[in-house]
């Protein structure tokens, strides 16, 4: 997807393209799509948290940070 | 005793990084993503595309407009207060859109609001607050964060595409918000910290200063630049600050037009809408890979050199628009265009820190991204007009061609090696700053 540097609204138009693209190529259901992008999107955030976390843990046990 | 060795882990401002990535894909995928529902909206309210577009137009200016109020709000009160709270603000606004019953409702909660508030999100405070994390890697760090945009542009605005096929727009809505506030929000809160100093690390996780202070930092003299502003007007008296906003203000005119007028054009020119579609995945993941390598290079040769590459390369990718016959133009311009789309904030917000220092940059940047904002939007009305006029967008894409090439010259005659830190570091205690520049045009 084109942005314009500071995140203007994306063209209607375009994204029906994009989609029915998405759709040629793919071809999965809308809700497996969703599914897979919704748990993507999700998992980041947590994991990074979960790792920032072990690393503190870990820089606590050892006295200090590196 | 290993339990009390030190142990070797990753720097923290990756971390730092990574939240800021995550907060920038959400926060621009909440902003791109408007153009998902307005087919929605024009249906559910029985409105026209102008009146629904209305709200978006207005965030344009608003968004614009918050950035140097929310650049002089980091530097008064750390990046880390202004993010956070400013998240805490979209996520208030996203759940006050899905209470909106007609376009002038719809004006106020994502046109003033949530536009407004998006600016607390936006590469200002994030650009400034990577900028104190880091100084040797501050164009890679930077170019990760830009990346962080053009991801959610592949990734997000599908997501909310498909979602809104199967669920009412509020529900979406609903679900963004609770992005905002459950992913987005804790993370900022629980990792981002203003500052290495925070945490007892120095910038790049360089080690500390030794007792006899022999072996002292280099990145802790560089966070000063040799242009340090103690008060954001007097940037404004230097060279570099008029020539990193000009050029900005450039690119803000040839991004903004190309992503409103792409779809115009493409119809114009006959191209056929799956082809269109085609080409636009080809730029994105050419701009993402673009920005990282040019941020990375950035950290090991002079910016403005890459800076001026960028928007000259820009130009060409204007030119083949007009000189490259039927659907090779596209082509031509996914390809060239695609390497500098992004490529120019990290490079501008880095070099600013490099030579104005952190003290002021929330301000300094947000001022260049304003001047980002007001080209863009000009530039739209511009090209609707040539396009309405001439029936052809060629005069706009040569005009702008001109400009981008006024854009490459004027990063390229930045004092780089005399007004950056990286080139002639400042003592913190004992600074003074060099001469200041009357006349731009001056080779390193």
């Amino acid at each position: 997807m084109l942005i314009a540097h500071h995140s203007e609204a994306a063209d209607p138009t375009l994204i029906h393209w994009i989609r029915e693209r998405i759709d040629a190529v793919i071809g999965l259901e809308p809700v497996a799509i969703v599914t897979l992008l919704g748990i993507l999107i999700a998992l980041f955030p947590i994991v990074l948290m979960l790792m920032a976390w072990r690393r503190q843990r870990r820089a606590d046990l050892s006295g200090g940070e590196d | 005793m290993p339990g009390l060795e030190r142990v070797r882990t990753a720097y923290y401002g990756w971390y730092v990084v990574a939240a800021l990535f995550f907060a920038t894909f959400v926060v621009i995928g909440v902003r791109q993503g408007f153009g998902v529902f307005v087919e929605t909206w024009e249906e559910d309210w029985a409105a026209s595309t102008t009146a629904v577009t209305a709200a978006s137009a207005i965030g344009w200016v608003l968004n614009g407009v918050s950035q140097p109020f929310f650049g002089a709000l980091t530097d008064r009160f750390g990046a880390r207060r202004v993010l956070i709270y400013g998240m805490l603000a979209l996520g208030s606004s996203v759940l006050l859109v899905t209470a909106s019953t007609n376009p002038l409702m719809l004006a106020f909660t994502y046109g003033v609001l949530l536009s407004f508030t998006s600016g607390a999100l936006s590469f200002t405070p994030a650009g400034a607050l990577i900028a104190r994390w880091f100084v040797r890697n501050r164009g890679k760090a930077m170019s990760l964060l830009t990346v962080g945009g053009s991801a959610s542009g592949v990734i997000m605005i599908p997501f909310l595409a498909y979602f809104l096929l199967n669920a009412s727009w509020q529900t979406v809505w609903l679900v963004i918000g609770a992005m905002v506030l459950g992913l987005g929000l804790p993370a900022l809160i629980l990792i981002v910290r203003s500052g290495p100093e925070d945490m007892g690390l120095e910038p790049d996780g360089d080690m500390p200063e030794t007792a006899d202070g022999e072996a002292g930092p280099v990145s802790r003299a560089m966070v000063v630049g040799p242009l340090n502003a103690e008060r954001w007007q007097e940037s404004f008296r230097s060279a570099p600050m008029w020539q990193l906003s000009l050029a900005y203000w450039v690119c803000g005119i040839t991004t903004a037009s190309i992503a409103v007028h792409y779809v115009r054009w493409a119809s114009s020119e006959g191209i056929a809408p799956e082809t269109a579609a085609l080409a636009f995945g080809l730029l994105s993941g050419i701009n993402a890979i673009g920005v990282l390598f040019v941020g990375s290079i950035s950290d090991r040769m002079q910016r403005k050199t890459l800076l001026g590459i960028v928007y000259l390369v820009r130009g060409l990718a204007f030119l083949s628009l007009i000189l490259v016959p039927g659907v090779g133009a596209l082509w031509a311009f996914a390809v060239i265009g695609g390497m500098s789309w992004l490529a120019t904030v990290p490079l501008t917000t880095s070099l600013a820190a490099d030579v104005y220092g952190v003290k002021k940059l929330g301000t300094l940047a947000g001022l260049i991204n304003m001047a980002h904002q007001l080209g863009g939007g000009a530039a739209v009305l511009v090209f609707a007009w040539v396009f309405d006029t001439w029936d052809t967008y060629d005069p706009a894409f040569a005009g702008g061609a001109v400009f981008l090439l006024l854009a490459g010259v004027l990063s390229l005659s930045i004092r780089e090696k005399r007004y950056s830190s990286r080139y002639s570091p400042v003592n913190p205690t004992t600074s003074t700053k060099p001469e200041l520049a009357s006349t731009a045009v001056d080779a390193d």
